[in-house]
């Protein structure tokens, strides 16, 4: 599946297939960087104010705006979700971000990489899941902090 | 054979050698220069731009080398002005010897440029530097590979442990004895073969072309600089290009030449790779730590805070040190000069006004040693990318920060260290924006005002000259940026390099090679300044009588500008002289007004009303960079433009400043 790079979480892996930016030199600049189609690259840290981003490629560490990693696309093996932003239906955890205290809540809870869970609803902050027969109700805050990806 | 053949021949064997040094940022080009050259070497900058070029020499086996660092590019395009540097200068062959640095733990990035040298002709030899480190990471190289197949001698070397030094030598050496080297052919794949082929063919049908890279019309640099960048700096003639474009899909070459590229690039590195190593956790970790949501700005405000503070706690004592000799020198010369005018101009002009200049040394270089410390270690970049989404609402970027704190110390050290900006536009814009960070000097006039006229509200004075100041300093650059600068925009991209502990050695070149530059270049200018400004407060009255000295003639005819402000001839003369140095102002009014500095309160509060004494405060704050300043402002922008430019729209800017205040206050006050 085709993404822009600015759209991978934390951690994930995608692979180039092209850059679609504009100059020539700013081209370059990157392809000299080392940010070439074919190439693994991995989002690795995002600034406090959510802007620009770290990326991992190779044995480099290169920083970009999000204007610029927007114009390039990288494949990734699926869509990650954010639960947040997801639509009613089924998906697989893939990770929880977030401090030791919340992952071993979540896991308290069931929720832990690789669990499938259904998102039943969707009610202005509050979002409703099911994970083995039992329903749990999400705010904002902690749904943005697990990722998952579509369970066909 | 007479003498003066014999001499010749000599000197031909023994010849000096040049060789130049490039690489990607942040691979360890420069501490490799510093290991070759040591102390010798000294920073000129490029004729016509503001790169500045490291020069230094070594002997070896007897033979003197001349070694030129080159700017650190990832590419040799002539896009921004560091590559076009680079490249003019590799192209225009004075250097015999091209030495490429790569780094060990990214060796893949750095074969772009080998390629592009190898293309040139020129003799390469490709180090590969930083072994210890990768040792240390459990990566092993082979350099053979490499060094077979692109036929070129390739080097393990560590700058920071001095291994392969020797080797490097040694190398340098047979290359620089060697004559008519063959030239490095690489072999692509057919379809481009044609092309280059087919370009060389052409090309010596068009004259100007071939009188303009007579060195290059054999070579397959051309053909292959033009697949790469495209002609647009080339200069190719419009017919050549139609030849072209009808007999080859050029996007399409173009696209198969990268692939090629990076296909034998990657195999290439792979097969010197014997072991791959692991390079992340701990760099992972601190990167975890230095870029955390709040950590991170935790960090870099104490950083900031740290190096600021530092920088003039330490430095105080040696500045007043400095004072006080400067101070005992004064005397000393009074004590021998007989002559009134000659004492005056050596105590009153040349000392007073120099050292008042030269009392920022202890701090310039402090703050060098500390800002080298903060670069050389990684995290300056780091500290950029903190910061760099506040910053951009100002046209600016995540390193203009750092410069603007660094500007409420001194502006001098501040304009110096956006060096490293590479961003042409937002670097100028930046320059002639941080004049207004108030900077150490003016301190003392704010609190001679303030204790005058608003002691009860000193601090919130203080803080609202401040946060204006830092007001200034984004909005001007804002501003600067869409009317009055104009150059390409670079987007923001930069590497994270590794974490190293640096150097003294390299830390100490560094705060020299900085440094120095104030020495230099300020000192001239300045000296001619206190001079002038002494020329007008003496005569034409012998400096019996200052009142009536051309000085107060000055401050008389800007009087009919200032009046309405409250300010008259003798508030305007004060803030001439500032324009020397910025504490000047408080002892030029104790001079002024004929009092001593004590009672200097009473009888500005009989001048100034408090609406008018505020309008002053601000005006101080913003008007004219003081002569060290714009003298730096010269040397950075290469050239009085911006120099007198500054001078203007800073003055224009502060006399607004001024009667908003007064307007405003008025209502107040």
């Amino acid at each position: 599946m085709l993404i822009p790079l600015h759209n991978l979480f934390i951690g994930q892996k995608g692979k180039i297939v092209s850059l679609n930016i504009e100059g020539e030199s700013t081209k370059n600049r990157l392809i000299a960087m080392g940010i070439t189609p074919g190439k693994f690259i991995e989002l690795a840290h995002v600034s406090p104010f959510g802007d620009p981003l770290v990326f991992k490629i190779g044995e480099k560490k290169v920083v970009l705006r999000r204007s610029e990693a927007s114009r390039i696309i990288v494949d990734v093996p699926y869509k990650v979700f954010n639960l947040l932003e997801s639509e009613i239906g089924k998906y697989e955890i893939i990770d929880i971000k977030g401090g030791r205290n919340f992952v071993e809540e979540m896991r308290s809870m069931g929720l832990y990489k690789g669990v499938n869970i259904n998102l039943v609803n969707k009610l202005g902050n509050r979002i409703i899941i099911e994970v083995d027969g039992k329903k749990y109700e999400l705010g904002r805050g902690r749904a943005s902090k697990i990722f998952c990806k579509k369970v066909e | 054979m007479s003498k003066d053949t014999l001499k010749d021949n000599v000197e031909t064997v023994d010849k000096e050698a040049e060789i130049s040094i490039i690489g990607n940022p942040n691979v360890g080009k420069t501490s490799l220069f510093n290991l070759l050259t040591g102390t010798k070497q000294y920073v000129a900058n490029w004729p016509g731009v503001t790169v500045e070029k490291k020069i230094g020499s070594f002997k070896y086996k007897g033979k003197t080398f001349k070694l030129v660092d080159l700017p650190g590019v990832y590419t040799l395009s002539a896009k921004s002005e560091d590559e076009r540097v680079a490249k003019d200068y590799l192209i225009s062959n004075t250097s015999e010897i091209v030495i490429v640095v790569a780094d060990a733990l990214n060796l893949e990035s750095s074969m772009f440029l080998l390629f592009q040298l190898i293309e040139i002709g020129v003799k390469t030899i490709l180090v590969i530097n930083s072994v210890d480190e990768a040792r240390e990471k459990g990566r092993i190289i082979d350099p053979s590979p490499i060094s077979k197949t692109l036929n070129i001698p390739v080097i393990l070397t560590s700058a920071k442990t001095g291994e392969g030094k020797e080797e490097l030598l040694e190398e340098a050496y047979k290359l620089s004895k060697e004559k008519n080297l063959t030239k490095k052919k690489i072999m692509y794949p057919e379809e481009i073969e044609n092309f280059i082929n087919f370009f060389q063919d052409k090309v010596s049908k068009y004259p100007k072309i071939s009188s303009k890279y007579q060195n290059y019309i054999d070579s397959s640099w051309l053909p292959i600089y033009f697949l790469e960048f495209g002609s647009e700096d080339l200069e190719l003639p419009q017919d050549f290009l139609t030849e072209l474009k009808e007999n080859f899909d050029i996007e399409d070459l173009k696209n198969k030449y990268l692939n090629w590229k990076f296909n034998f690039i990657s195999y290439l590195v792979s097969s010197s790779i014997i072991k791959e190593g692991i390079d992340w956790s701990l760099r992972d970790i601190l990167d975890h730590v230095f870029t955390h949501k709040i950590l991170g700005i935790l960090i870099y405000v104490f950083a900031l805070f740290a190096v600021f503070s530092l920088t003039f706690s330490l430095a105080q004592p040696l500045s007043d040190l400095l004072d006080s000799a400067f101070t005992f020198l004064g005397n000393s010369i009074s004590e021998f000069v007989t002559i009134p005018w000659l004492e005056s101009l050596l105590v009153d002009g040349v000392i007073a006004g120099v050292g008042g200049v030269l009392v920022f040394i202890p701090q310039i270089f402090i703050l060098f040693f500390f800002l080298g410390f903060l670069e050389e270690s990684g995290y300056l970049p780091r500290a950029a990318f903190l910061v760099d989404r506040i910053a951009r609402n100002f046209g600016l970027s995540g390193r203009s920060f750092m410069s603007i704190i660094l500007g409420f110390g001194c502006n001098v050290p501040a304009i110096i260290s956006t060096k490293t900006i590479a961003n042409k536009k937002e670097r100028l814009a930046l320059i002639l924006s941080l004049p207004f960070a108030s900077c150490s000097a003016r301190l003392p006039v704010y609190i001679l005002l303030i204790s005058a006229f608003f002691s009860t509200h000193a601090a919130t004075i203080m803080l609202l000259v401040y946060l204006s100041s830092i007001a200034l300093v984004l909005i001007s650059s804002k501003f600067l940026q869409r009317f009055i600068t104009q150059s390409e925009d670079i987007p923001f991209i930069i590497e994270l390099p590794r974490f190293r502990m640096p150097t003294l050695k390299n830390l100490s070149i560094y705060t020299w090679n900085r440094g120095k530059h104030f020495l230099q270049k300020a000192g001239g200018i300045i000296l001619i300044a206190t001079v002038l400004i002494w020329l007008l407060s003496f005569f034409p009255n012998f400096g019996t009588d200052i009142n009536s000295s051309f000085a107060a003639s000055i401050g008389r005819v800007f009087e009919p500008l200032t009046n309405h402000l409250g300010w008259d001839w003798r508030i305007n003369t004060g803030l001439i002289f500032g324009v020397a140095a910025k504490e000047i102002v408080v002892s030029s009014y104790a001079t002024i007004f004929n009092v001593g500095e004590g009672s200097l309160t009473y009888a500005l509060q009989n001048a100034l009303t408090p609406a008018s004494a505020l309008a002053l405060i601000f005006f101080v704050m913003a008007y004219i960079p003081c002569f060290a300043t714009l003298a730096t402002i010269k040397a950075e922008t290469n050239g009085w433009k911006w120099a007198i430019f500054s001078f203007i729209y800073t003055t224009v800017v502060a006399y607004l400043i001024a009667n908003l205040v007064f307007f405003v206050g008025g209502i107040f006050l």
